[in-house]
C-alpha cells in the first residue's frame, strides 16, 4: 500500500541507522537452545526458518507455504551473545530489500539494526517516511522472531500480546535512530544548533513520529539527543555505545513490564467477574467460569516463571553497567525504577494466584453441592420407580399363590420395602457424611 | 493563534460531542483518530499528515495512522480552554482519553469563517444527510455510516509501505 496522503516533509536524515530494541524472556538455557536451533557453533549461513511444527514426524516429506526469510549466524559467544544477519522477504506492496542485523543477548535484550541505503532511490530519508519504515521493520521482525523463538517464549508473548503475529497487531518496541547528517527544509544548521530547531513547531511534530512524546534532550560536543517515550533520536556520532545499548535494553524491559502489568490487571478484572458469577450461583455459568479460571491459572503459572528471567536479566544488566563510566542518559535511574517495579509485581503475582485458587475452591464447592442435590433426586426417583415396579410385580404374581387379602398385603409390602430401604440408606449415608 | 486546521478539528469534535440534558457526550480518542485520518485522506485538513504509531485500540495494541500535527492542535485547543480532556480506565485496564468541546469552544465556533465549517461538513456533515455514526467492526476497523445508507471503511489501521533498501547494522 503506498502513501495515501501528500506528506508534509520537513526533516531529512542522511543514511540513518536505526536499532529496534525489545525484551523477550531469556535465560542461559533458552539462549543455548536457540543457539542450537540456529546451529550457531557452526556459524551456519542462510538458514530458512519457520514457526510451524512437524506434526507428522513419521512422514518423509513436509509440505508448507514458501519460506520468505533467511538468517545467517555472524557471531556467537557461549551463553552471552548471538549475532545474526537476516534477509526479510515477506510480500509487501512496494519493493523492499530488507537486510538487517540481529543481536540476541542472553539476558533477553534483542536488537534489530539496519542502515538505510536508499529510499525511493535517494540516500536521504524524511522522518515521515522513516517512521513508516520503522513500523514496517517492527512488524516484520515480530514475524521473523516467532520463527526463531522457543515454544515457551512464543506462548508467553501470545499471552501478553494476543494476536501479535497477525498484521496490524503489535507488541511495543523501543527504537533508536542515529544519523550524522540532518537537513531541515529551508534551513542551514550545524548539528549543535539543530536541537533547538527540532524542538520547535512544526519540526517537533516530525520528531515525535519517531520518538513519541518527548521526555528529555541533551546537547553537547556536536551531538544532540532527543529522548521520547518510545524512542531516541541522535544526531551526531555516538561515543558511548555500551551505555546507549544498556539504556535502550532497560527501556525495552520497562515496556515489557508495563504490558505484563496490564495483563495482570486484566486477570484481576476477570476475577471480579468470577466473584459475581459465584454470587449468582448458576451451575452452568460456574462450570464455564471454572474452565476459564483453569486456563488463566495455567497461563498465569507460565507467566510467573518470567519473573525469574527478569531477575536474571537485571543482574546481568547491572554487571554490564559496571564498565560504563559516564551515565549521562540516566540509565541507573531507569534501571532502579524497573528493579523496584519488579519487586511489587512479584507480590501481585502471589496475591492473584491465591485469589484464583480460592475462587476455584468456592466454585468447586458450589458445583459439588449442586451435584449432591442431583444425586439425591436421582436416588429418590430410582427408589420410587423401583418400589412401583416391585409393587406391580407382586400384584401380578401374588394372586397365583395366595388369596386376595394376602396378595394386597404382599403387594403393599413390596411397594413400601424399597422406600423403607431407601430411607435407611439415606440416613445411614448422611451420618457417614 | 488557532490555525485553520485547528478550527476544523474543533468543529469536527463539536459535531460528535456536546450536552444532552444532564448527560454529556464525549468522543473517544480512537474514534477521533479515525475521523482525523479520514479528514486527511479526504483533504479536509490542509497541513496534517499521519504516521504509524502503536496505540491502544479497542482494548488491544494495534498500529494506527495517527496525526502528530492534530495531536499538537488538540493540546493547543485544550490550552485555550476550547476543548476538555477526560481520562478513563477501560475494563481492560488500559487508559483511554475522550474529548468534548467546551462552552467557550462553542462560542468560538460561532465566529469562525463559514468556509471552515463548510470544508468539514463536506465529509462529516453533508447537507441533507447529517453527521455519520462511527462504529467499529469485528476486526476493529472504524466505519462511517451515513443516514443515506453509505458505509465507509476508514483505513486508519493499515500502515503504508515505503520502498527502501537497507544493510545490516550492529551497535
Amino acid at each position: 500500500m503506498t502513501v495515501r496522503d501528500e506528506l508534509e516533509q520537513l526533516i531529512w536524515l542522511y543514511k540513518p541507522r536505526f536499532y529496534i530494541f525489545e525484551w523477550i524472556p531469556f535465560d542461559p538455557n533458552i539462549f543455548e537452545e536457540i543457539a542450537e536451533e540456529l546451529e550457531a557453533k557452526n556459524r551456519e549461513k542462510g538458514i530458512l526458518l519457520t514457526d510451524e511444527v512437524d506434526n507428522f514426524p513419521e512422514k518423509p516429506v513436509f509440505i508448507k507455504p514458501r519460506v520468505a526469510s533467511t538468517v545467517s549466524v555472524i557471531d556467537y559467544k557461549f551463553n552471552r551473545l548471538l549475532k545474526l544477519e537476516a534477509f526479510i522477504g515477506y510480500p509487501e506492496a512496494v519493493e523492499q530489500a530488507e537486510r538487517l542485523g540481529i543481536e540476541i543477548r542472553d539476558y533477553g535484550s534483542i536488537v534489530y539494526g539496519l542502515q538505510i541505503q536508499q529510499v525511493d532511490g535517494a540516500p536521504e530519508v524524511s522522518l515521515d517516511k522513516l517512521a513508516r519504515i520503522i513500523f514496517d521493520v517492527i512488524e516484520d521482525t515480530s514475524r521473523l522472531m516467532s520463527s526463531i523463538l522457543s515454544l515457551y517464549q512464543r506462548r508467553i508473548l501470545n499471552i501478553i500480546y494476543p494476536g501479535y503475529k497477525e498484521e496490524g497487531f503489535e507488541r511495543r518496541k523501543y527504537s533508536v535512530v542515529i544519523s550524522e547528517k540532518v537537513r531541515v527544509k529551508g534551513r542551514e544548521s550545524k548539528n549543535e544548533e539543530i536541537l533547538d530547531l527540532l524542538l520547535e513547531e512544526p519540526y517537533v511534530n516530525e520528531v515525535k513520529q519517531i520518538v513519541g512524546p518527548i521526555t528529555s534532550y541533551i546537547k553537547r560536543d556536536g551531538y544532540c539527543l532527543i529522548d521520547g517515550s518510545y524512542g531516541l533520536l541522535i544526531i551526531g556520532e555516538v561515543k558511548n555505545v555500551e551505555l546507549l545499548s544498556l539504556y535502550a535494553s532497560v527501556k525495552s524491559l520497562e515496556i515489557f513490564l508495563e504490558d505484563l502489568l496490564v495483563y495482570l490487571w486484566m486477570v484481576w478484572e476477570k476475577l471480579g467477574d468470577a466473584r459475581r458469577t459465584v454470587l449468582k450461583g448458576d451451575v452452568k455459568e460456574l462450570k464455564k467460569m471454572r474452565v476459564q479460571l483453569v486456563n488463566t491459572l495455567s497461563d498465569f503459572t507460565l507467566l510467573k516463571s518470567v519473573m525469574g528471567t527478569i531477575t536474571y536479566s537485571l543482574d546481568r544488566m547491572e554487571s554490564e553497567s559496571k564498565i560504563v563510566d559516564n551515565d549521562d542518559l540516566g540509565f541507573s535511574t531507569v534501571f532502579h525504577a524497573v528493579k523496584n517495579r519488579c519487586r511489587t509485581i512479584g507480590d501481585l503475582f502471589e496475591s492473584i494466584e491465591r485469589e484464583i485458587d480460592g475462587l476455584l475452591m468456592v466454585i468447586n464447592t458450589h458445583i459439588e453441592e449442586a451435584l449432591d442435590r442431583l444425586n439425591t433426586l436421582t436416588f429418590w426417583l430410582s427408589i420410587i420407580f423401583g418400589s412401583f415396579g416391585l409393587g406391580q410385580l407382586a400384584v401380578a404374581i401374588a394372586p397365583w399363590f395366595m388369596g386376595p387379602v394376602e396378595s394386597t398385603i404382599v403387594s403393599s409390602i413390596a411397594t413400601l420395602l424399597p422406600i423403607l430401604f431407601g430411607v435407611i440408606l439415606h440416613l445411614g449415608g448422611g451420618k457417614t457424611k | 493563534m488557532i490555525s485553520r486546521d485547528a478550527e476544523k478539528l474543533l468543529y469536527l469534535i463539536s459535531l460528535y460531542t456536546g450536552g444532552e440534558g444532564e448527560l454529556e457526550k464525549w468522543i473517544k480518542n480512537y474514534a477521533l483518530w479515525a475521523l482525523i485520518y479520514h479528514g486527511i485522506v479526504e483533504k479536509v485538513f490542509e497541513k496534517y499528515d499521519y504516521t504509524p504509531v502503536t496505540v491502544m485500540w479497542y482494548g488491544v495494541l494495534r498500529i494506527a495512522n495517527i496525526s502528530m500535527e492534530a495531536e499538537a492542535d488538540i493540546f493547543k485547543l485544550r490550552k485555550e480552554g476550547l476543548i476538555n480532556k477526560l481520562r478513563l480506565a477501560t475494563s481492560k485496564y488500559r487508559y483511554i482519553t475522550a474529548y468534548k468541546v467546551t462552552e467557550k469552544g462553542e462560542k468560538y465556533l460561532e465566529k469562525v469563517e463559514p468556509r471552515v465549517k463548510k470544508d468539514v461538513d463536506r465529509v462529516f456533515n453533508p447537507p441533507g444527510v447529517g453527521v455519520p455514526d462511527i462504529t467499529i467492526d469485528v476486526k476493529g476497523n472504524p466505519i462511517l455510516i451515513y443516514k443515506d445508507g453509505r458505509r465507509i471503511l476508514i483505513k486508519v489501521l493499515y500502515p503504508e509501505d515505503v520502498a527502501y533498501s537497507s544493510s545490516p547494522s550492529f551497535l
